[in-house]
């Protein structure tokens, strides 16, 4: 008999992997959507993990070298400004800012706002012009400079449904009148991560709508130019003054990396037992191959194929349905993360208030993550796959035949 | 002068061997079988003529003796040889027919070829010529659970003879088989020893042994050799 070429006989076997698969379809059809869910469910998780973390990690290059807070009875206070020059005598030290901010519960809405108070004109001069659409106020002259704000755009969109976008009235019970507050812009949405929540307002306004005392500030931030002098700076400031804390920048880096780590963790393990299924019905194929199958591999070899053939045909079985479902996961994960903006992972992942911002995420697909996926499931389906099949193809195909 | 073709030499098969189970199928057999004849192997059930039909088509290998096909001592060769001698040289129709169950009648026969890395052209040109032979043509595209009986039989026989194997081993082939298509298998095995091809059936059907067609008929009794 003329044999053909190498290449064809890998064509015939592909070919006949395909044709098996196609034979065994129901069985194979549950074995893709279970795969396709379970490898989905994991990228989905690695995905939404791995751009928010990229992204935290991008805006917190921007954060402060140092940030100072006082701690009174295990809970932060205000800091009065007697220890600015303090700070400033630290060799090392560039600059030390005052930070004023703090949050505002609207019952109405029951949602939290968080306010920070900033020079407002800084904003419509500065570099930061552009990170904000800017309102026309109707008449510079019925504007109080105090009373100025700038929201994000989730805030933007809740005062709206109370009519209340144009000019927003701080209350709190205890006041004797409301603060009105003109908003003079909203922050683009490519800053909806983290401004979605935001409400800027002018220092003195937000000193008054946070009820902060004059010469005290919610926090201190601290700059060093010399990144290997963070640390030890941090360090003076608590050892001169024990009721500061001092978060540093690597360290916000970490806690953001953590939190969304353990969020991905615990979000893993509620996933748990899918994944438990999805090792039953693999470790059920791995026990052993059904009647029909091992007949099949009894027949194939009796009539002359050998053992790494038969073994060829079960690899590319197991290839072709791993890889199909691997990858249609992971495109649905994609979709799902980047497209459709993870309805009902979103609130898990980046809900800390009632107001959900809904950016889009940014793509970041580490290969890592797909090395990762393809790890947890193509391998070990190419093992319990090809296993038994060994095991049945080094057997006589007179025993198997005569067995069944 | 008569060419051997296919001889066993002492053959012993032993099953389960060392085992409580264990069962000794075939006990020093020996034969000779002549190129281009029609030769039974008869006996009861259980006198181990399947074992050693199984052992010359490199199903299985003996546990003691020498199988030699066409000068080769098959017995001794490794997995691969033997697979490859076997794909080359015979061709073997299983008791039950043994196809594939979701699978064509084209796709049955066809698939001795798929290691060989024939064409799919190829393949089916060859298939043609043996659906035409067995007239097995009008039933090319169906799955071989929806054929009859007799027309599974012809699809096994043509599957054996797709590699154009010299040699041709039919394990008990009328077994399943009325006696029109008894009669009709006869005639196909008399037409293919007729083209030249080396045939042994097992058989313990008087029909098939007492065949005019029939060359020689060896007999086995109890896993030995009788006659």
């Amino acid at each position: 008999m003329i044999s053909g070429s190498w290449f064809e006989k890998q064509k015939n076997i592909i070919d006949y992997s395909l044709q098996s698969l196609l034979r065994r379809r129901s069985k194979n059809i549950l074995i893709l959507i279970i795969f396709i869910l379970l490898v989905f469910g994991v990228s989905s998780i690695l995905f939404i993990t791995g751009s928010l973390t990229r992204e935290m990690m991008i805006t917190s290059n921007e954060l402060p070298d140092i940030t100072v807070q006082r701690i009174l009875g295990g809970r932060q206070v205000n800091v009065p400004a007697l220890f600015i020059p303090e700070i400033k005598k630290i060799p090392g030290v560039e600059a030390v800012e005052t930070r004023v901010w703090g949050y505002f519960y609207l019952a109405s809405l029951q949602a939290n706002f968080t306010i920070y108070g900033m020079d407002l004109d800084l904003l419509e001069d500065g570099e930061y012009r552009k990170v904000v659409n800017w309102k026309n106020v109707p008449d510079q002259a019925e504007r109080n400079p105090d009373y100025r704000m700038i929201v994000g755009q989730g805030v933007y969109e809740l005062l709206e449904n109370i009519q209340m976008e144009k000019r927003y009235l701080f209350y709190q019970p205890s006041w004797e009148k409301p603060i009105p507050f003109d908003i003079i812009g909203t922050f683009k949405a490519d800053t909806e991560l983290q401004s979605n929540d935001l409400m800027v307002l002018q220092t003195e306004g937000a000193r008054r709508v946070l009820e902060l005392p004059p010469d005290e500030f919610s926090d201190l931030v601290v700059y060093v130019p010399n990144p290997e002098e963070i640390e030890n700076i941090a360090l003076k400031i608590r050892r001169y003054f024990p009721e500061l804390r001092t978060v540093t920048r690597a360290q916000i880096q970490n806690t953001y990396s953590s939190v969304f780590g353990w969020k991905s963790a615990f979000v893993l393990s509620s996933m748990l037992v899918a994944i438990f299924a999805f090792l039953i019905l693999i470790w059920d194929k791995a026990s052993g191959l059904s009647p029909e199958e091992k007949r099949e591999i009894g027949i194939l070899k009796a009539i002359g194929w050998d053992t790494d053939v038969v073994l060829s045909v079960k690899f590319w079985e197991a290839l072709i349905l791993s890889g199909i479902s691997s990858l249609a996961g992971i495109l649905l994960a994609y979709a799902y993360i980047y497209w459709l903006r993870a309805p009902g992972l979103r609130e898990i992942f980046i809900g800390w208030s009632t107001i959900y911002p809904s950016f889009r995420l940014i793509p970041n697909v580490d290969p890592k993550f797909l090395l990762l996926i393809v790890t947890i499931s193509v391998v070990p389906y190419l093992a319990v796959t090809i296993f038994p099949a060994w095991k049945a193809a080094i057997t006589d195909p007179d025993v198997i035949i005569r067995n069944i | 002068m008569s060419n051997v073709i296919v001889e066993t030499i002492d053959v012993t098969k032993i099953y389960n061997r060392g085992k409580p189970n264990e069962v000794t199928a075939v006990k020093d057999a020996s034969l000779q079988i002549d190129e281009g004849s029609l030769v039974v192997l008869k006996g009861p059930s259980g006198s181990g003529k399947t074992t050693l039909l199984s052992m010359i088509g490199c199903q299985t290998k003996p546990t003691r003796g020498e199988v030699i096909i066409l000068g080769r001592r098959i017995s001794k060769l490794p997995e691969r040889f033997m697979n490859l001698h076997k794909r080359n040289h015979i061709g073997f129709i299983f008791q039950h027919f043994q196809l594939i169950a979701g699978m064509s009648v084209l796709d049955n026969i066809v698939l001795p070829l798929i290691p060989e890395g024939i064409s799919p052209k190829e393949r089916s040109n060859r298939a043609d010529q043996l659906l035409k032979q067995f007239n097995l043509g009008h039933r090319r595209r169906f799955k071989v659970s929806s054929l009859s009986g007799g027309e599974q039989q012809r699809v096994a026989i043509a599957r054996a003879l797709i590699n154009n194997a010299g040699i041709l081993l039919a394990d008990e082939p009328t077994a399943h088989l009325d006696s029109a298509l008894t009669s009709d298998l006869l005639n196909y095995i008399k037409n293919l020893k007729l083209a030249g091809h080396t045939i042994l059936i097992t058989s313990h059907d008087p029909i098939i042994c007492q065949h005019p067609a029939v060359d020689r008929v060896f007999e086995m009794k109890d896993g030995r050799m009788i006659s």
